[in-house]
């Protein structure tokens, strides 16, 4: 193969791409293409592209991980729920640990044993699964405030967090729960905005 | 061999709990049922090249194919169109880049 067309078939996986910019933008009505719209649309997908990623490299060993969702749910739950005990960096790094090791785990049943990827990674998301129920105590998780991004954090990030808060498509989030964590800043104001849980809920400690 | 396949998995793990703490920078509330929409990554690693039954594809294809997922979700939204009806659009993009890949291969012989 001549490097002309080498260069031309790695270009060709660009075309997609322009492709749905373009009919993206056209069914917009142009809207899609402005700046503000365009951070969005990389914010939102930050975290499906690392999982992506993820993915991609279990793809590419000719295997399939479906366990992605639940280990991101079990991540999640983690993280909220041993803040209280740990501090957010523990809560942090133990929960990287864990789906390291559900990974690694799920890694050794594919590559030692003789069992589809299919069969081992349906059993992972099962049992990630139970854990992020387990651990969150089956309740509804409220995020506290202390994570989302601090006001100096996003006037560098082109103040698009005042587009998170306008644009009410990508966040299913009441107007009651948004107003408490401005005035309040606290979790319980909005776990009890959004559930009407009572205090004793493991997310209030 | 089986120490690279034993390293994607781990890497695969790894990478959603950092997808998780991106979660929750950008989301303030969240369910422990959460992520189940997220076995569209493998609708992105598709549409991003990478060869279905494994051996080929690239970390940059696969950049595309999210950006193209969530340039989709994007437009669709300011389009009008009801969130409930997006994983139908994705799912016929998806099947229809499959059967793309397929014919390429069987046209050339050779994986996309």
């Amino acid at each position: 193969m001549t490097k002309a067309k080498a260069s031309l078939q790695r270009h060709n996986r660009l075309f997609p791409l322009v492709a749905v910019l373009v009919i993206a933008t056209v069914i917009s009505r142009g809207v899609f293409i402005r700046p503000t719209n365009l951070i969005l649309v990389m914010a939102s997908a930050a975290a499906f592209g690392l999982v992506s990623f993820g993915q991609a490299l279990v793809v590419i060993g000719g295997g399939f991980d479906l366990a992605v969702g639940s280990l991101v749910a079990m991540s999640i739950s983690g993280i909220v729920f041993f803040r209280s005990d740990f501090g957010i960096l523990g809560g942090t790094i133990g929960a990287l640990a864990a789906a390291l090791v559900a990974g690694l785990i799920s890694g050794l049943a594919v590559s030692r044993t003789k069992i589809p990827p299919f069969i081992v990674t349906l059993g992972m998301l099962s049992v990630a699964d139970s854990m992020a129920w387990i651990v969150a105590a089956g309740q509804p998780i409220t995020v506290p405030s202390t994570m989302t991004p601090s006001r100096r954090c996003s006037k560098a990030f082109f103040s698009a967090k005042t587009y998170f808060r306008s644009s009410s498509s990508f966040s299913d989030l009441s107007p009651q729960a948004c107003s408490s964590i401005g005035t309040n800043g606290d979790v319980t104001s909005t776990l009890s905005a959004t559930t009407n849980r009572p205090r004793e809920s493991p997310a209030c400690r | 061999m089986i120490r690279t396949k034993l390293l994607c998995y781990g890497l695969s793990g790894f990478l959603c709990a950092a997808g998780a703490i991106i979660y929750l920078h950008q989301n303030i509330s969240a369910t422990p049922g959460e992520g189940a929409d997220l076995l569209l990554s493998f609708a992105a690693t598709i549409l991003g090249g990478v060869y279905m039954y494994g051996g080929d594809g690239t970390i940059p294809g696969v950049l595309v194919g999210v950006i193209c997922l969530a340039s989709n979700a994007s437009a669709l939204t300011i389009a009008g169109v009801s969130p409930s009806n997006y994983q139908g659009v994705l799912g016929v993009i998806v099947l229809a880049v499959v059967l793309v890949q397929q014919e390429y291969e069987n046209n050339t012989g050779a994986a996309v």
